[in-house]
């Protein structure tokens, strides 16, 4: 059986503090070491708190992933632009390992003659591998006058993400859900944009911020999707 | 002259000094510099060596573009606290069709701006290549050299390969669910470019749909040629050769505004009609006047 190149990453969209039960920087970490990349964008606006700004900047950290902090205006190009980011990212390290390991050097201590063809090597990489991409939306009630501009986002983000030679893929969890449940898997990993429209219209906003919980979730959900793949 | 700040290239050896930042985007930064002879150019710099890289390659690679700034260096340094990588260009005098947007510039002037980009953007397309980031920001006029200059190439990707850069007012994804890899949606930006200078705003895809657009177009007091091409455009209806020929001519047959009395010749008829019933019946009152 083929072996598929695949990225799996998981995007926090949130405009506040966590404040559920659990602690998501500790989820954050177990996921990371599932080779699961977690990137976060952070919503910002007059009233954001440096503690929130603070958690978001950590889970990425901590997930090896890129974080933004936005504008709701500007939360459509932050979306392509972290999934950007972030497979640029994680190739580089993956391919600096490589290169340490054979010459003991880097990437950025070549020259940049020297450097041209693995360059290439690594935008075509960025191209063509895999992309499977959980979207984990915050849909508390502070998040109700920005959800539908989070929605066109994420539609846009699918279209976007097709013109690449790879596959990409995009899953959706909204947490906190409205029946009581901690987050709830919207949308499974698709490639076809009517269906993820079809998905993305019955979410509503109330409740609070159950991020750990909403993590744990993508992670189960992640976990159960992948044999016989070669994680980057 | 105080600088900001002193760039001396890894590789190079090359020193840059640092007059004032003039611009920012999604990778990096962009600095007037002048070396030590005190010429300038322009320096950009970044963290994300592999979108640097391929903007140096490929502005290289369409150098032969007189509208795309040279490319002279790449090369690693230290600037502002920062390890990055830095580009050294061309320093353009020029302003963004962005500032245009307070000015009001005649319509065939704009027609024929548009058609300067379409000409640029086809060259690219022509190579096997797409501009993706279209935007009023990325296009300069050159009024020294009377000129349009292109600038900006973090963007361009191969045709079939994935969108890097772009700006959703511009891209006709962030309106569309139907996927667009070719030159309708080159034409789709360009002609986004065309409807934010003819109506002095720039729409938003997050607050606005493209039927707010065309409503708004349809409304308008432009002539019906120049409606049709707007609209058209937007639909995603064009490929590069037809949209130029359009283009070409609405500024050939003047068609710019509407004629408050007589745009063609049905109108023509009409008001000649009208003209000889009314003289027929002063002529016949008179008649019966005179009798």
């Amino acid at each position: 059986m083929e072996k598929e190149v695949l990225f799996k990453q998981i995007i926090l969209v949130t405009d506040g503090e966590s404040n559920g039960e659990g602690d998501p920087i500790e989820i954050a970490n177990m996921i990371s070491e599932q080779g699961i990349t977690i990137s976060t964008i952070g919503i910002i606006g007059e009233n954001s708190s440096q503690k929130s700004k603070y958690e978001v900047e950590q889970i990425a950290k901590i997930g090896r992933g890129v974080c933004e902090l936005t504008e709701l205006s500007k939360l459509q190009q932050t979306m392509q632009m972290v999934t950007q980011k972030s497979i640029y990212q994680t190739i580089q390290t993956a391919v600096n390992k490589e290169l340490k390991s054979i010459i003991n050097t880097e990437v950025n201590d070549l020259n940049p003659n020297s450097r041209e063809k693995i360059m290439d090597l690594m935008d075509n990489l960025s191209d063509t591998i895999n992309l499977k991409c959980i979207i984990l939306l915050d849909t508390s009630k502070s998040m109700t006058n920005k959800i539908n501009i989070a929605k066109k986002s994420i539609l846009s983000l699918l279209n976007i993400l097709n013109s690449r030679e790879g596959k990409s893929e995009i899953a959706v969890i909204a947490f906190p859900h409205i029946e009581r449940e901690n987050y709830k898997l919207i949308c499974d990993f698709t490639e076809d944009i009517s269906l993820l429209k079809e998905s993305l219209s019955i979410i509503t906003t109330s409740g609070m911020t159950p991020t750990a919980e909403a993590l744990e979730g993508a992670l189960q959900i992640l976990d159960g999707k992948l044999e016989s793949c070669l994680v980057l | 002259m105080k600088y900001i700040d002193v760039v001396k290239g890894k590789w190079n050896k090359n020193i840059y000094y640092v007059e004032n930042c003039i611009g920012q985007g999604s990778v990096g930064y962009v600095y007037k510099v002048v070396n030590k002879r005190g010429e300038k150019f322009a320096l950009k710099s970044s963290e994300d060596l592999i979108s640097l890289t391929k903007e140096y390659k490929m502005l290289n690679k369409f150098s032969y573009i007189s509208a795309i700034p040279k490319a002279y260096e790449l090369d690693d340094g230290y600037i502002q606290g920062k390890n990055i990588h830095f580009i050294i260009m061309e320093y353009i005098e020029g302003i963004s069709l962005k500032k245009y947007l307070l000015n009001n510039i005649s319509i065939k002037k704009t027609l024929s701006i548009i058609l300067i980009i379409t000409e640029i953007f086809q060259q690219i397309y022509d190579s096997g290549y797409i501009y993706w980031d279209i935007k009023l920001e990325n296009i300069l006029v050159d009024r020294i050299n009377m000129s349009i200059r292109v600038i900006d190439f973090g963007g361009v990707s191969k045709i079939g390969q994935s969108i890097k850069e772009y700006t959703p007012t511009y891209n006709i994804h962030c309106w569309r669910d139907k996927p667009y890899y070719d030159d309708k949606s080159l034409i789709f930006s360009i002609n986004m470019i065309l409807i934010s200078l003819l109506y002095n705003k720039e729409f938003n895809p997050l607050t606005n749909s493209i039927q707010d657009i065309i409503y708004k177009i349809k409304t308008s007091d432009f002539n019906d040629g120049i409606k049709k091409l707007l609209i058209n455009g937007l639909i995603g209806d064009y490929n590069i050769e037809k949209y130029k020929y359009t283009v070409k001519k609405i500024i050939q047959k003047n068609m710019f505004s509407k004629s408050k009395y007589c745009s063609n010749w049905i109108d023509a008829l009409y008001w000649g009609s009208i003209g000889m019933f009314i003289f027929f019946i002063i002529f016949t009152v008179k008649m019966y006047i005179f009798k």
